[in-house]
């Protein structure tokens, strides 16, 4: 599993990110968080990724709109690189970032 | 003067800079692994972390530009939904796999500037594709958009971003450890 989820608490499900979250893994990425319902939130854990391109900033997009409410995102443990790379496309208006 | 010459990657060196030099031909593009060359021109390049991660994000969105858009002929509005971004990937993985004809070259030129005394790279790709008109690049776009991020951080990252011969080339001038 490129992408393992924990449940953390009720409606919690915390997502282990990969090292190169990019456009190959998309479809593993849909796969896994259309296997959850909607209602959970999702917290993304960001601490093995060390390569991150424009592609996963559109599947971000699409878990948001996937959940439909942008509160029940968050982005944890980012790198400083990738923590730049979200501000340059101004997803700390629309997530939760640490 | 060249130094070294591999199936895809060569290496030369003239007066203090060194290039190198991936490029593909038809058949070749068919497997062709964007996270492998990139890795493998970036070991050559030896960045410290940050220019690693910066330079990569840069030579992994522009070459995938190169085939998506110039070999392929993808157009971004396909992922303007969740169904279109799979139908994108899909589609990019039947027509790739399908490629009889097309050529991309990636070189990277690591030099001293005369100028500001600074270590910069220069990075120059070409692609037989189609082209675009880069006249009309869209840098002032929502948050929610679904395409122009990839080239949105690359601008951010670099120096200086040209395109030229009808959006078929590319060059990107990076200053190392500018921070």
């Amino acid at each position: 599993m490129t992408f393992k989820v924990t449940p953390q608490a009720d409606g919690i499900l915390r997502v282990q990110i990969c090292e190169r979250f990019d456009f190959s893994t998309q479809a593993e990425f849909r796969t896994t968080y259309e296997s959850e319902s909607p209602a959970n939130s999702f917290i993304l854990d960001f601490e093995k990724t060390k390569h991150m391109d424009s592609s996963a900033l559109g599947m971000l997009l699409l878990l948001r709109e996937y959940v439909g409410d942008v509160r029940k995102v968050k982005l944890i443990r980012c790198s400083n690189e990738i923590k730049k790379i979200l501000e340059i496309c101004h997803f700390q208006d629309i997530f939760e970032i640490t | 003067m060249t130094l070294f010459n591999r199936e895809r990657l060569s290496i030369s060196e003239y007066d203090d800079a060194m290039t190198y030099t991936i490029s593909w031909k038809d058949d070749e593009l068919t497997d062709i692994d964007v996270a492998d060359c990139v890795g493998q021109l970036l070991t050559l390049l030896n960045l410290d972390e940050s220019d690693h991660f910066r330079f990569g994000v840069i030579l992994s969105e522009l070459l995938i530009n190169s085939i998506d858009h110039g070999l392929l002929g993808l157009s971004s509005s396909l992922k303007e939904s969740a169904d279109g971004f799979a139908e994108y990937y899909k589609l990019r993985e039947e027509k790739l796999a399908s490629l009889k004809k097309g050529q991309i070259s990636m070189s990277a030129e690591r030099y001293d500037s005369d100028n500001d005394k600074e270590e910069k790279l220069k990075l120059t790709l070409v692609d037989s594709g189609c082209g675009f008109d880069y006249s009309k690049l869209n840098n002032d776009f929502g948050i929610a958009a679904h395409s122009g991020r990839g080239i949105k951080l690359v601008r951010q990252y670099c120096d200086a971003l040209t395109f030229s011969q009808g959006g078929r080339r590319v060059e990107v001038i990076y200053a190392i450890n500018s921070g």
